[in-house]
Order: C-alpha cells, then sequence, then structure tokens
C-alpha cells in the first residue's frame, strides 16, 4: 500500500518545524510561505497540520487548463511541470484543503512530493505527530488504541 | 550581508511619521551580534542621559539575532529594549512565540520606534512595506481583542502581533507588551509602547531567511535536537515539557526558598497545590510550543467549573505561580489562572503584579493601610478574591490602583512608615520567585543585573541542585559567566531555556555555519561580556552605582524564619564581599564603573 504522510492533531503542539525543514531542503532558505505543508494554530484548542493527501480524485488536475499537474503512478505524489505552470491558481482553488498553494516569488504551483520518497520533515517532528505510513498501519494503530485488551 | 540576518533596520518616528530603512552594518553585526547587544547598543548611542522613559525621545526597540527564525533550538525570541519607566535603568525584555521571527520574515531584523504619535496607532509591516495606521478604535481594548481585530481588518489570520492593553495606556509603570499570550513581561515597556499612543505592531511576510552553509547548519541543528532528546528523558526539563515550569515548583518549596506572603517566609503549606502536577490533573489542555521548539513548555489551561469556569490562558508560568499565588498566601490554582489571564489580557507583567500585590497585603495586614484606603477590599494574604479585584484596579489605575501602579519601590515611598524595609525590589524592578537568603549567588545576580532583580540571569539552578546556595565562595564568577552567557544567547535571538542542555561549542558551530562569519566561543563570551558592560556604562551615565547594587533589608536582617533555608541571610558583609569579588572580576572600579582598561579591551570606547 502507498505511504502518506499522517499527521496526528492531538500530538502537535504547533512548533512548526515542519514547515522550516520543508523550506530549507526545497527552497534554502526558512520560510513557512514555501513550504509544503502548513499548520495552523486554533487557540486554544488544537494545532492542525495541512499537507497534500494525494486524493483518489485529483481536483487540482482536473483543474489545470495547461496540464501542467499529473499523479506519479508508483507514490500517487502530484507532480508540477513548472515549465508548463502559468500560475493561475485554479489548482489552489479546487484543492479542499488548502495543500497546495503558489510559490510567493516563481508564481509557479508548490505541493508536497515526499521529497523524493523520504519525507524530511518527519524526522524534525518533535513529538511523533508525524508519520510517514500506509493508511492500512494508521488505522490500524488506532484501532489498537481503542481496543486496549487486545 | 552575512546569512542568519535580514540585513536591515527600520527606523520610526511617531512625530512626523518618517520611516527610514537601514542596512544592518556588517562590522556591527560582528561586534554586537543582534537582540539583546545590537538593541542595547542603538538605545546607548540614541539617548541622551536622565531622560524621562514616558517621554517621547525614550526609543522602543524590537530587535531580533541572527538565529531567531531558524532551525537552531529554540528560535522564536524576540527581544524589545528600552528605558525602563519603572527603574530608570536600561532594559531587555523577552518574548517567544512566533513574533521574531515572522518579524524576519516581513523583512527587519530590528524596528527603532522613536517620538509620540498625536493619537492613538498602530504599525503594520507587510512584506517590507510599513504603515502607520489609526487605531483609535483599538484603543481601550485588551490584548485579545486587539490581536483579534487587526487580523480582520487586514484580512489576515497569520499576522503576529506584538501589543498592548488598557495597562500600558494607562502607563501602569509595569505593563507589558503582550504577544499571543506570550509577554515582553518585566521593566514597563508596556508604558514605553502606550506613552508613544502606539497600540500595536503587527509583522507579516514571506521573506527569506537564508544560511551561509546549509550542510553544516543542519549538522549542528540534528547535533541540538539529540541533545535536547536526551536532556527530557528525565530532570527538571523533562518536567518542564510535560508539567510546565510550574513542575519546578516543589524544588524550589524543598529548597525552602518559596516567596511566600511577601517574602516574610520561604515555605508554604500547600505549595503542592501550585505545582505543575496539580494543574495538569485539574486544567491543563494540551502542550503547546512556541516556534521551532522541542520543550513546548507552554500549556492550554481550560477552567471549566467553579467560580473561574471559562477561564481560557496559557501556562501559569512558575513565577506566576508563586508570585500571584504562595507570594499573596493564595493556594488556589485556579484563581492564579485567573489572575494570570487578567494580567495577560491588560498587559501587565505577572511578576510584577504579583509583587505589588503581595506588598501591598502586607501593608494592610500590619495596619499601614486600611480598608478605606483599598476601599472597601479586604487585601489579607490568602484572599483571591482580592486580588482579582485588585488586578483590575491597578491596570486602569482605578482608586488605589493607582499608588499601586507605580510599582512596589515608588508605593513603600508613599506609605512610608519603615515599608521600604520589606520592598522587595531591586533598582525598582519587583523580585522574581526566589528567596535570595537561601540562593546567595542569586541574591548577588539579582543585586547587580542591570534592569534590576532578574531571574534570567540568576544562578538558582545551579546553587540548588549543587546545594551550595547558603555559601558565598565562587559565586561572583558564576554569575558573570551566566550574565556574560545570557547576553550571548539574547543576541542570538533565542530563548534563555535554549541555553540549558546544548553547549556553548554547538552555538559557536550555529552562528558560523547560519552567517557565514567565523564564531568560537571565546569570541561568542567576548561579545555577551561586551554587551553586559554596556548595559552598565548605560547605567551608570544614569547614576547608578554600587549603591543600587542592593537587596532589600529584608534580606539582609530578617533571617529566613523556617524550613531548610531557616535562619539564613545575606549580611552586609557578605554581600560586600561578593561585589567586590564581582567588581573585580569585571575589571570595573570599586564603585562599579567600568574601567578605562576593560572598555579598550572590549572596544567599547568611542562607541
Amino acid at each position: 500500500m502507498r505511504k502518506q504522510i499522517v499527521a496526528t492533531p492531538e500530538l502537535c503542539t504547533g512548533c512548526r518545524r515542519c514547515e522550516l525543514i520543508c523550506s530549507i531542503v526545497n527552497e534554502h532558505s526558512f520560510n513557512p510561505t514555501k513550504a509544503r505543508m502548513r499548520v495552523l494554530r486554533k487557540w486554544p484548542e488544537a494545532d492542525v497540520i495541512v499537507v497534500c493527501n494525494q486524493c483518489a480524485q485529483t481536483p487540482c488536475i482536473e483543474a489545470c487548463p495547461v496540464k501542467a499537474l499529473s499523479k506519479d503512478a508508483k507514490t500517487s505524489v502530484i507532480m508540477v511541470d513548472e515549465e508548463k505552470c502559468i500560475g493561475c491558481n485554479e489548482c489552489v482553488k479546487a484543492c479542499s484543503l488548502g495543500a497546495i498553494t503558489l510559490h510567493p516569488e516563481k508564481n509557479v504551483a508548490i505541493v508536497c512530493d515526499f521529497c523524493n520518497g523520504d519525507p524530511v520533515c518527519i524526522k524534525y517532528c518533535p513529538t511523533g505527530a508525524l508519520k510517514f505510513e500506509s493508511i492500512n498501519v494508521s488505522q490500524q494503530k488506532k484501532r489498537m488504541l481503542n481496543r486496549k485488551e487486545l | 550581508m552575512f546569512g542568519g540576518y535580514v540585513g536591515k533596520m527600520l527606523r520610526i518616528n511617531l512625530i512626523n511619521r518618517k520611516l527610514s530603512e537601514i542596512p544592518l552594518d556588517p562590522k556591527i553585526a560582528e561586534k554586537f551580534i543582534g537582540g539583546m547587544g545590537l538593541g542595547i547598543w542603538v538605545l546607548y548611542k540614541d539617548l541622551k542621559p536622565k531622560i524621562d522613559p514616558l517621554d517621547p525621545e525614550n526609543e522602543l526597540i524590537f530587535a531580533t539575532g541572527p538565529l531567531s527564525g531558524t532551525l537552531a533550538p529554540s528560535s522564536g525570541t524576540a527581544s524589545v529594549i528600552t528605558k525602563s519607566p519603572l527603574t530608570n535603568t536600561c532594559l531587555d525584555s523577552y518574548a517567544s512565540g512566533f513574533f521574531g521571527p515572522e518579524l524576519k520574515f516581513a523583512g527587519y531584523d530590528t524596528v527603532i520606534i522613536r517620538g509620540r504619535a498625536s493619537k492613538p496607532v498602530y504599525i503594520l509591516i507587510n512584506d517590507g512595506k510599513a504603515e502607520i495606521r489609526d487605531a483609535s478604535h483599538l484603543w481601550g481594548q485588551k490584548t485579545s481583542d486587539t490581536s483579534n481585530k487587526i487580523r480582520e481588518e487586514i484580512g489576515d489570520k497569520e499576522i503576529k502581533i506584538a501589543c498592548i492593553g488598557p495597562a500600558g495606556e494607562n502607563l501602569v509603570r509595569f505593563s507589558s507588551i503582550i504577544t499571543d499570550r506570550r509577554s515582553f513581561g518585566r521593566g514597563g515597556s508596556g508604558a514605553v509602547m502606550g506613552s508613544k499612543k502606539l497600540k500595536a505592531l503587527a509583522v507579516r511576510g514571506s521573506g527569506d531567511i537564508k544560511i551561509a552553509d546549509e550542510k553544516a547548519f543542519l549538522e549542528a541543528v540534528n547535533e541540538a535536537f539529540e541533545i535536547e532528546k536526551s536532556s527530557t528523558r528525565s530532570g527538571f526539563l523533562r518536567d518542564w515539557m510535560f508539567l510546565g515550569t510550574p513542575g519546578g515548583l516543589p524544588i524550589v518549596q524543598m529548597a525552602g526558598i518559596l516567596p511566600t506572603r511577601n517574602f516574610s517566609t520561604g515555605v508554604f503549606e500547600q505549595y503542592d497545590k501550585l505545582s505543575g502536577n496539580e494543574m495538569k490533573k485539574r486544567f491543563y489542555y494540551r502542550d503547546i510550543a512556541c516556534y521551532n521548539c522541542f520543550l513546548h513548555c507552554g500549556k492550554t489551561s481550560i477552567i471549566r467549573d467553579g467560580p473561574y469556569a471559562d477561564t481560557v490562558t496559557e501556562g501559569p508560568e512558575y513565577e506566576t505561580m508563586a508570585l500571584l499565588g504562595s507570594n499573596c498566601g493564595i493556594d488556589y490554582p485556579e484563581a492564579v489562572a485567573h489572575a494570570n489571564l487578567l494580567c495577560d489580557e491588560h498587559g501587565m507583567d505577572t511578576m510584577s503584579t504579583g509583587g505589588v500585590i503581595g506588598f501591598a497585603m502586607e501593608c494592610y495586614e500590619r495596619g499601614l493601610i486600611n480598608k478605606e484606603d483599598t476601599e472597601g477590599i479586604d487585601l489579607r494574604f490568602g484572599n483571591h478574591e482580592a486580588l482579582i479585584q485588585t488586578i483590575e484596579k491597578i491596570a486602569l489605575r482605578k482608586g488605589f490602583g493607582n499608588m499601586l501602579a507605580e510599582g512596589v519601590m515608588r508605593l513603600s515611598r508613599e506609605i512610608g512608615h519603615g515599608s521600604g524595609a520589606f520592598a522587595m525590589h531591586v533598582k525598582g524592578l519587583e523580585f522574581p520567585s526566589w528567596d535570595p537568603r537561601g540562593l546567595k549567588g542569586s541574591g548577588l545576580a539579582f543585586a547587580t543585573s542591570h534592569r534590576g532583580a532578574c531571574h534570567k540571569r540568576g544562578i538558582m539552578g545551579e546553587e540548588i541542585f549543587g546545594k551550595s546556595g547558603f555559601s558565598i565562595e565562587n559565586k561572583a564568577v558564576s554569575v558573570k559567566q551566566t550574565q556574560d552567557i545570557v547576553a550571548v544567547f539574547f543576541s542570538l535571538g533565542v530563548c534563555r531555556f535554549a541555553t540549558m542542555a546544548t553547549p556553548l561549542s554547538l552555538w559557536a558551530k550555529l552562528l558560523t555555519s547560519a552567517t557565514g562569519i567565523d564564531f568560537d566561543e571565546a569570541k561568542l563570551m567576548l561579545a555577551g561580556e561586551r554587551a553586559e558592560n554596556l548595559t552598565r556604562l548605560f547605567n551608570v551615565r544614569e547614576g547608578f552605582l554600587r549603591k543600587d547594587d542592593n537587596l532589600p533589608k529584608r534580606m539582609m536582617e530578617e533571617p529566613m524564619p523556617e524550613g531548610p533555608a531557616k535562619g539564613q541571610l545575606i549580611t552586609r558583609e557578605e554581600l560586600d564581599k561578593m561585589l567586590d569579588e564581582y567588581y573585580k572580576l569585571r575589571g570595573w572600579s570599586m564603585d562599579g564603573v567600568p574601567t578605562e582598561e576593560k572598555l579598550q579591551e572590549l572596544d567599547l570606547i568611542n562607541v
């Protein structure tokens, strides 16, 4: 089963290290507006991590008028052809999560691509709120937690 | 410009509304680093001696360091530097959260504000563009409402804001500047901002913070991460991580130096009710972190029932639990949480507020003030309702709150009758929550630190864990080292807690790889010593000398009455011995003035 970035909001303390390692690795600067994942603080309730979930029905790809977006067959990540991308924002509007955005300077779409198969953000999360695993595994864990007698 | 820094400073004149962008001089950056060092240098150069801190000539400086906003540990810290209306010394105050990094994303390392607006304004810096905007609709608002309204008005929820509440507007001498429940707490920077009719500084940006040598920097970051992980497996850092800073309160009680009833004793019978453990059972909701912080010592507190139901606050921190708790004889943690919320919403230093009210309570119990003076409030130790009512009166300068708003030093002069003996302050800054009778080295630190009785430069950990609090041996060298090293971290732009586990050598690596400037430990410590000497030059220029490096009579003449530190006090002789040793180590005269030789060594002659 394919892996994805799974976030557990109950463990997130909102430190935003994930945004920072993402931007330095991908963009060579510390700049949350260039990160492919974002953390939103809802005071006092929770800190919520938003990142691409590689939806089965890809509204972003459907919305792109110049076919600049595509999905990798093996990993399911959304790939952006920066040459083709015209920065029209249609994918940004189409994504219901707010997970795809425009690069503030280059004005092309930027979206999480798992850093070539080994997402760095996972290693930088201090609380274990971020995991790179299949839905199967994360659901399994959840089910086990809820059935303590097992 | 070097990596780490944005490379720009912004000067704002609120009188003529002039905005000037100034490049950060690389030579100055290398000499003073940033944050505290840079800010104190600007203040020292720009200010004439003996001005009234509430006059337009005072400057309010928001400064970040080269490591603020990077992945260097706990890098969310910004500093506010100004002349204090509480002490008349130079003042540096710190808050983490997310304001500092956002200021850099918005395009500036440092903002220097001078003058006074003719009517309430706020400053918005949005991606390099600064604007002075009308704030008359915000004047009078509490800090949360102010921040929410500004975000709504500009239409961006991610704007970071440093603002004052009614206390700063009313020039309460210990009012603070709040940034989303983190506080530039001590010394009255809120009143300086209020005197300038400046309601808020709002920042937002999509700028870059670049690193000179990314590979080396990330290696150092990873090294730091490993050290942080092992440092929080046990001990007080683990306590802070899961129980917040009040997790350490029982340790202070065990050492017999927990401020109780205006420092009249050092043990509080119900101390465990104020501990992090108890707070977790009663009302902690979740852990909350500042920018890039592994420790997440912040705690969201939600009180669901009882008279303080619907109190939602961050913290309270240890200092607050002690100074608004045991120091006021209060054992009711929900009441302290509510007091914390009020202080944050009105924009007031919880520590000084606790110090002033504790003092007022003692005066009331001694009959120096009565129920008529307090307009019917029964200001006895332990009366939590009185605590809450008094806080609101102080913030709004209502009735007798107006006197209390002046701080414990001026209040005791007003009340007279020898109350100065138990007015717990140094240079006018109310004591932090550590009784120096059992921590003599920290007593020296409180007596000599530039902003008054400052816990950030204390050596409490060393003295408690090393069980050396009753001795004056080797304390001068410890205090000097601590003051200098803290100046380093506050110039780098990181949280005081970042210093706890990681060695200085690692920070030299972080700074060198981030900026591209070669820094080793010695150069860092020199910069720290330089910053500390500059604060001393500022204070000497204002008239502060050895006579002001002093402690209240209670610490020097009243032995601790009970508990593990029973019988302890700091005698005149002991303090003098420590001061002599300290001044010698510092290279200052016996009156506490930096010598020509020392200034030469630190390249501070024609500063």
